[in-house]
């Protein structure tokens, strides 16, 4: 595995980098905090360890760099300190470091903590699979593209933007975020209990149909209940039934599959919602073309307490320029929006 | 302060048994660490010297702590103490101490880099093996 090590100090850059070699570890180096951030956007580092003290950006500032640049896998990262205060462990953390060695260190517990690091870099791999998934029982609609992946960004930036400026904050943290972004693409994973005549169906449904159609929520609840049953407790498969349940519930009650209404359906079906129906609008479909943004917008505004949560629809309100930045991001059928 | 009150200055400036463990045993590793020691050690003492004659004491604190890092991991406490005090004293509005503290620096600097031979010695004695850089007689 490859290891970016970043240290001002030559000495201990060297012994760093002796120790993970030792350790059978493929180890690059960098002399500051701007070179090692340079270097983990352009050589995708999955694992850094860097030093807590080094001139312009240092080891906090690297951290809070890294997280704030949202990188598609995790960066784990290890801060090499001689500060033993537990103010600084906070400064630490909440800048976004994953653990800490003191200086000087034993090579022993530097590899120690180094495999921790791999092993919480491995359940990534879960997470690869879960969407692996998703794009699985999504593959069989020719026409969803990158949907899944504007979606879940979709939902992390109104889950961030509520957990910071909403009457629903107590309701998020950053498992939060973490698990809708990662649980969202599963939404629609009941489809693959629906047939290709209903499914793949060029323009309009008819009522039986659509009928049919409207079973891959319970669908999608039914299966992750199976894999609930099997792994209860798990918050990941938690998360993605309430949300492959609830995503087609209406505020007012006139959804389905339950005809739940305001907070009584989760706050994550909610997101959802309003989600997967922006870029539902704002994608081609056989049966219309896509929505300019603006377009989009009015039409959820319309749908505020109706269809949607009004915080939700606030929240979209904040942060559109996300939105429109993310739909930059994943262009496929949306191209044809005017 | 008293710069004996931490450290014993009658031991050996670097612990060579401390430095092998933490090179994993390698006297290679050790080696090619003294002799990065070495020139830091020079370096830094020149530098901090000029930063306490200019009274940049923002920039003694930062060089201090890097030095103090260094001798950490090349378990040389004597040094590694006394820039962990310039480092501290650097943030006080008072120079004198400062001034004294770097005396004490400069005098455990020369014991330390007299000593670099000797510990290079100590490791090929205690291994069999030479470590590379610059041993005695070389």
């Amino acid at each position: 595995m490859k290891v970016l090590i970043v240290d001002d100090n030559e000495i201990f850059l060297s012994l760093l980098e002796a120790t993970l070699t030792s350790a059978g570890y493929q180890v690059q180096s960098a002399r500051d905090g701007a070179e090692a951030l340079e270097r983990v956007r352009s050589e995708g580092f999955k694992l850094v360890i860097s030093d807590w003290e080094m001139p312009q950006l240092n080891g906090p500032d690297l951290c809070r760099a890294i997280r704030a640049d949202d990188p598609p896998g995790y960066v784990y990262i290890l801060l090499v300190t001689s500060h033993n205060s537990s103010d600084q462990t906070v400064e630490g953390l909440s800048a976004g470091a994953d653990d800490f060695v003191r200086k000087p260190f034993n090579p022993a517990e530097l590899i120690a903590r180094v495999r921790t690091g791999e092993r919480i870099l491995s359940l990534e791999t879960r997470d690869v699979a879960i969407f692996a998934m998703a794009k699985l029982a999504e593959s069989r609609d020719p026409e969803t593209g990158a949907h899944l992946e504007r979606v879940r960004s979709y939902c992390r930036v109104l889950a961030k933007d509520l957990a910071l400026h909403s009457d629903l904050r107590a309701q998020i943290d950053a498992e939060f975020v973490r698990l809708i972004y990662l649980t969202s693409p599963l939404h629609d994973i009941g489809k693959v209990g629906i047939p290709d005549s209903v499914l793949l169906k060029p323009g309009r449904l008819s009522d039986r149909e659509f009928e049919i159609m409207k079973t891959h929520a319970a669908l999608g609840a039914q299966t992750l209940d199976a894999a609930l049953r099997m792994f209860p407790g798990v918050k990941f498969l938690e998360m993605a039934r309430e949300i492959a349940a609830s995503h087609h519930e209406r505020f007012d009650g006139s959804g389905y599959p339950a005809g739940l209404t305001g907070s009584s359906i989760p706050l994550s079906g909610r997101i959802v919602a309003l989600a997967d129906v922006y870029d539902a609008l704002t994608s081609k479909r056989v049966y219309k073309a896509a929505f300019a943004h603006e377009i989009a917008k009015s039409m959820i505004l319309k749908e505020t307490g109706c269809h949607f949560d009004p915080a939700i629809v606030d929240s979209f309100v904040r942060t559109e320029d996300h939105f429109l930045r993310i739909r930059g991001q994943y262009t496929d059928a949306i191209a044809e929006a005017a | 302060m008293n710069n004996t009150d931490k450290y014993d200055v009658t031991a050996a400036p670097l612990d060579t048994q401390e430095l092998l463990q933490r090179c994993m045993k390698s006297v290679a590793i050790a080696g090619s660490l003294l002799e990065k020691f070495e020139t830091q050690l020079r370096a830094d003492l020149v530098t901090i010297g000029r930063q306490l004659a200019a009274g940049d004491t923002g920039e003694i604190a930062r060089t201090a702590h890097g030095l103090k890092g260094a001798a950490g991991a090349l378990a040389a406490a004597g040094v590694r103490e006394c820039a962990a005090r310039i480092e501290l004293l650097a943030r006080e509005p008072n120079l004198a101490p400062l001034a004294e503290e770097f005396d004490r620096l400069r005098a455990e600097t020369e014991r330390c880099l007299a000593y670099i031979p000797k510990a290079r010695a100590v490791l090929a004695a205690d291994t069999g093996v030479a470590p590379f850089g610059k041993g005695p007689g070389q």
